[in-house]
């Protein structure tokens, strides 16, 4: 398994998506672990279709619930249910069709960066609105992650203008 | 069940309340269970499997991303969101090597501890 698999799987499938969540983090600079990538999706029928057709084609299942559970999963469920916590041959993965304090998909790709690992080059959402996702969700763990984010924000700001002057 | 079988057809909640059980119990038998009005005229559809995925979708959601909202207004911070991560016990020596990195040597690192975690196991 790797976070590269599955980006590059989904790069491949021509699907449109932002990376977020710990691996975004990660990217830029987060020393926290995290073991699960996370991605918001264009909700275009045609980028469903094909993100649809992937995450089959990775054999995906719901993450904490028992196995063998009906699940569906095409271009319909991903109208009824758009947020889905799974796990692939490839690794877990959450995907959803907006991010809580930032917005739909056009939002979060407006707030995202380009980064490139590996030979693939992928989106990832900015620290900025990274810190105002965690504030939006208001879970504990979310704000845990606060303090570190803001100061990654700092000295990133502070290299930049280093490196400007 | 009965409260999208009164959505969709209008029905008294009362009355999808009665059907809804009945095509619940169709299950694993039947993916599909179809009422029939008493005229024969009017046919209601539930796809069983899918109205199941989309439960089991809700119920993974529920056991792998809800958690309790932190109540009331956000502490407050210091100006310095350094000085601050390091007073709530941030490594800030750990983020300033990490800066030091390229994105691609960042995914490495986390797709290593991945792997470790996920390998490891306790001897003894």
């Amino acid at each position: 398994m790797s976070f590269t698999d599955l980006i590059s799987d989904l790069n491949a499938r021509g699907v449109r998506f932002v990376v977020i969540g710990g691996v975004a983090a990660g990217v830029q600079g987060s020393t926290r672990a995290t073991f699960d990538l996370d991605i918001c999706y264009d909700p275009a029928p045609d980028n469903i279709r094909a993100l649809a057709r992937l995450l089959a084609d990775r054999h995906a299942y719901l993450r904490g619930v028992e196995p063998g559970l009906p699940f569906i999963i095409d271009e319909r469920a991903f109208r009824t249910t758009p947020v889905m916590t799974l796990t692939t041959d490839a690794g877990p993965i959450d995907v959803m069709d907006h991010v809580a304090g930032v917005g739909e998909y056009p939002a979060v790709l407006a707030a995202s960066i380009e980064a490139e690992a590996f030979g693939q080059r992928f989106r990832a959402l900015g620290l900025p609105a990274l810190i105002d996702a965690k504030k939006a969700t208001g879970r504990r763990r979310d704000l845990e992650q606060l303090p570190e984010l803001e100061a990654l924000l700092a000295l990133r700001q502070r290299r930049g203008r280093k490196q400007r002057g | 069940m009965a409260r999208e079988i009164r959505q969709v057809t209008g029905m008294p909640l009362r009355r999808a309340w009665r059907l809804a059980p009945e095509a619940l119990a169709a299950w694993p038998g039947r993916r599909e269970w179809v009422h029939e009005g008493r005229e024969a005229s009017v046919r209601l559809v539930v796809d069983l499997e899918r109205y199941l995925s989309n439960y089991a979708v809700r119920l993974a959601l529920a056991r792998t991303r809800y958690a309790e909202r932190r109540r009331g207004r956000m502490p407050r911070r210091s100006r310095d969101p350094v000085a601050a991560a390091q007073a709530y016990g941030v490594d800030v020596s750990l983020l300033q090597e990490s800066l030091t990195l390229s994105p691609e040597e960042r995914l490495r690192r986390l797709e290593e501890a991945y792997e470790f975690f996920r390998t490891v196991q306790v001897v003894g």
